[in-house]
C-alpha cells in the first residue's frame, strides 16, 4: 500500500469499512511508516476538533423576525388571492354588461355584413395586377396548397357534396375564416373598382 | 414536546399545531444557521436564509411526506435557498470569498469546558485556524465536512441532501479532511 492509497483509506478505516485484507495492509503501513502515522493522527485530531467546534447561534431576535416574516408572507399571499378573486369571481355589473354588449355587437356586425366567418371554405386569395399597384403581382397563400390543387378540388365537388360540405362547415367559427372573409371582401371591392 | 421526533412534530404541525412548528424552529435554527453559513459565510445573510427556510416550512408544511426524514427535507430546503442566493450574489458580482464578514464574530457558545486555561488557549487557537480554513475549501468540500463532522449527519442523510451517491460522499469527506489538514499545516 503506497502513501496515496493509505491517505484515501483513512476515513474508510475509521468508519470500519475496509475489508479484512485492506485493514491488515493499512495497519501494517500505519506501524511501519511514520509519515502515514502522522497523517492518520492528524486526521483523528481534526475530526475530534471539528466535532467540538463551537457553533454559531442565531441572534436573540431571530424568533421575532421570523414571526414578522411569516406574518408578512401570509398577508401578501392573502392579498394576491384577493386580487385574483376580485378579477375573476367578484360581481362587476358594468364590466359584465359591457362585455356582453361588445360580444353581441361583434356577432351582429359579422352576421349583418354576411362575412364568411362560419364557413371557412376559402383556401387562397389572389391579388391580380392593377394599374394602382405599380404592376406588382403577388399571391397570398392562406391555407397551403397550390391554386391548381384548389381548382381541381373545386371542380370535383358536385352540388350534393357542396351542400354537405356547407352543412359541415356551418357554425364552425375560427379566426382563419374571419381573416379569409375580410380578405375576400377586400378582393371583391377591388374588383368592383377595377370594373368601374 | 421534546419527546416527539422531528417527523411527529411536522405531522402535528400539518394538523394545525403551531407549538410543534415552534419546537421545530428551536431544534433546527442553530444547526441550519451553521449549515447555511457554510455556503454563504455571512452571518446576517445566513440568518435571513434560515428564516426563509422556516417560512417555507410554515407555508409549505403540507408538502412534506413521511417518506424521507424531516431533517433531510429541511436541510434540502435550506441548501437550495442558499444555492439560489449564492447564484444571485455571484451574478451581481458583489460577492467575494474574501469577504469573511463573520470571521471576527465570536462564537457565542463554547461546548468545550476545560479548566486548564493553557489547553483552552491552544484549543481556541486551533478552532480559529479551522474556522478560517473551512471557508477557503471548495463549496463541495465545505458543505460535506460541515454536514458530517460538525453537524454529525449520517452518510445517508448527506447523500439525500447533496444528491450525491453514498460512495461519492465518503470519498469526498476523506478528501475534504485531507485538504483541511493541508490548509491548517500551511498556516
Amino acid at each position: 500500500m503506497d502513501f496515496k492509497k493509505f491517505e484515501e483509506s483513512i476515513t474508510a478505516y475509521i468508519d470500519g469499512e475496509l475489508s479484512k485484507e485492506d485493514k491488515i495492509f493499512f495497519e501494517q503501513k500505519l506501524e511501519s511508516d511514520k509519515k502515514c502515522m502522522a497523517k492518520f493522527n492528524q486526521m483523528i485530531k481534526l475530526i475530534d476538533d471539528l466535532k467540538q467546534m463551537p457553533q454559531l447561534n442565531t441572534s436573540s431576535n431571530f424568533s421575532r423576525n421570523l414571526q414578522t416574516k411569516i406574518n408578512s408572507n401570509s398577508k401578501s399571499n392573502y392579498r394576491i388571492s384577493k386580487q385574483i378573486k376580485s378579477i375573476f369571481f367578484e360581481s362587476k355589473p358594468v364590466f359584465n354588461f359591457s362585455l356582453s354588449f361588445a360580444a353581441i355587437a361583434i356577432f351582429t356586425f359579422l352576421y349583418l355584413n354576411n362575412l364568411d366567418v362560419f364557413s371557412p371554405n376559402m383556401k387562397s386569395v389572389e391579388f391580380s395586377e392593377t394599374e394602382d399597384q405599380n404592376s406588382e403581382y403577388f399571391e397570398i397563400e392562406l391555407a397551403g396548397g397550390t391554386d391548381e390543387e384548389f381548382d381541381e378540388e373545386f371542380e370535383l365537388v358536385d352540388s350534393n357534396e357542396d351542400s354537405l360540405l356547407e352543412k359541415n362547415n356551418d357554425l364552425k367559427f375560427n379566426f382563419k375564416g374571419l381573416f379569409d372573409s375580410v380578405v375576400n371582401q377586400a378582393n371583391i371591392k377591388k374588383s368592383f373598382k377595377d370594373q368601374e | 414536546m421534546s419527546e416527539f421526533t422531528d417527523e411527529q412534530l411536522i405531522l402535528n404541525f400539518q394538523k394545525g399545531d403551531i407549538k410543534s412548528f415552534n419546537e421545530i424552529v428551536e431544534r433546527f435554527k442553530d444547526r441550519l444557521l451553521n449549515f447555511v453559513n457554510g455556503y454563504m459565510n455571512d452571518y446576517e445573510v445566513s440568518e435571513n436564509l434560515v428564516q426563509d427556510t422556516f417560512v417555507k416550512v410554515y407555508t409549505h408544511g403540507n408538502s412534506y411526506k413521511e417518506i424521507s426524514k424531516f431533517s433531510t427535507w429541511i436541510y434540502t430546503i435550506a441548501g437550495n435557498l442558499a444555492k439560489t442566493e449564492l447564484r444571485k450574489l455571484k451574478r451581481r458580482k458583489t460577492f467575494s470569498f474574501s469577504q469573511l464578514s463573520n470571521e471576527d464574530r465570536e462564537f457565542s457558545v463554547d461546548r468545550h469546558s476545560s479548566s486548564d486555561s493553557k489547553n483552552d488557549n491552544e484549543r481556541t487557537y486551533k478552532y480559529q485556524q479551522i474556522k478560517k480554513a473551512i471557508p477557503q475549501l471548495s463549496e463541495d468540500f465545505r458543505n460535506i465536512i460541515i454536514l458530517r463532522d460538525i453537524q454529525e449527519l449520517s452518510y445517508d442523510e448527506i447523500s439525500n441532501i447533496t444528491g450525491l451517491a453514498i460512495g461519492t460522499v465518503k470519498s469526498r469527506i476523506n478528501r475534504a479532511r485531507l485538504k483541511l489538514i493541508e490548509m491548517i499545516n500551511e498556516k
